[in-house]
């Protein structure tokens, strides 16, 4: 066990760990819905189903 | 008066909001990291040990501003329920929807440190006391209201029904935050937003508001991030439904000829 803390090292590494590990999976999930989400687009763009919208602005 | 008007309405459009969004991201992502930094180093190193709690009061620097981060995303979801409701903004589910994940666990950060700090000062990891488990419900509604978002595959009727649901459960935020003066509890009463003023050294509550403006940044930086996404998830579900319509009235106008 880590001591730099005192006799509570445990209980304030373990409330410092699981909230970065918390943080890390939502940056994570969040970051990787992008990427899914940017690469479904590109892959509709190139089979040449666009929006509405685009149509209109051409 | 030849000039074009500004209408405010304009940044409700999305593709603006996601110009917009492009431009502020990376310096507000730049903040976010250094605000962090500091704040992590005041939080375990640079500030003093409670004279009665010892070292634990370190857990405080992350279990209050996820507190106050799990209340503050549920009062960022009732105003969006409200643009939902009332002023139909076409952004305003948006944001709700891509808050309550945040929400839910910025509660569970809460819950979990709370309970860390609550074994070794109170000798317990949880008791059934007002403010703990008027937070679980917190927790609980997140969970609720994220289920039901998936429940209705239509996003405006989801909308919708989530923002009634949203306004109905907000009753659970005065709760919370007033739970401790209601009733009697376990959990120690608010030290920093009193009447009074704050009830706490300068060395300890600076650390605490760094670590406050950190993960409110954090916030803001993950809620644009996640508002990006349900933007183009539904730029995704409308052209596929497009698409989908097309083939079928190909299909049809093809069909059709051959039908006796």
């Amino acid at each position: 066990m880590i001591e730099i803390f005192g006799k509570y090292s445990g209980y304030i590494l373990a409330s410092y760990g699981i909230s970065a590990v918390t943080i890390l999976l939502l940056i994570i999930w969040v970051y990787q819905d992008g990427r899914i989400l940017n690469k479904t687009l590109s892959e509709l763009n190139e089979r040449g189903i666009r929006r509405r919208s685009d149509h209109a602005n051409k | 008066m030849g000039k074009k008007s500004f209408h405010i309405w304009e940044l409700a459009n999305p593709t603006r909001f996601l110009i917009i969004l492009d431009r502020i991201m990376k310096p507000l992502l730049i903040l976010t990291i250094l605000s962090i930094a500091v704040g992590l180093y005041f939080s375990l190193f640079a500030s003093p040990e409670d004279y009665q709690q010892g070292a634990t009061v370190r857990i405080m620097y992350i279990h209050v501003p996820a507190a106050w981060l799990a209340m503050f995303a549920y009062t960022v979801m009732t105003i969006a329920s409200l643009g939902t409701l009332v002023w139909k903004h076409p952004l305003a589910d948006v944001s709700a929807k891509s808050a309550a994940p945040l929400g839910a666990a910025f509660s569970f950060i809460c819950l979990t440190t709370g309970s860390f700090w609550g074994k070794p000062m109170w000798g317990t990891w949880w008791v059934w006391d007002a403010r703990l488990t008027s937070m679980l419900i917190l927790f609980i509604i997140y969970l609720g209201l994220m289920s039901l978002w998936r429940a209705i595959e239509d996003p405006i009727r989801a909308g919708k029904a989530v923002a009634i649901l949203t306004l109905v459960g907000f009753v659970i935020i005065p709760i919370i935050k007033f739970s401790v003066d209601w009733w009697s509890t376990l959990h120690q009463p608010a030290t920093v937003f009193t009447m009074d003023g704050p009830k706490m050294a300068s060395s300890m509550l600076v650390p605490l508001l760094i670590m406050a403006v950190a993960s409110t940044l954090l916030f803001t930086v993950l809620h644009l991030k996640a508002m990006k996404n349900e933007i183009l998830r539904r730029r995704i579900r409308s052209m596929q439904m497009r698409a989908a319509r097309k083939a079928g009235s190909g299909a049809t106008s093809v069909a059709t000829p051959s039908t006796p």
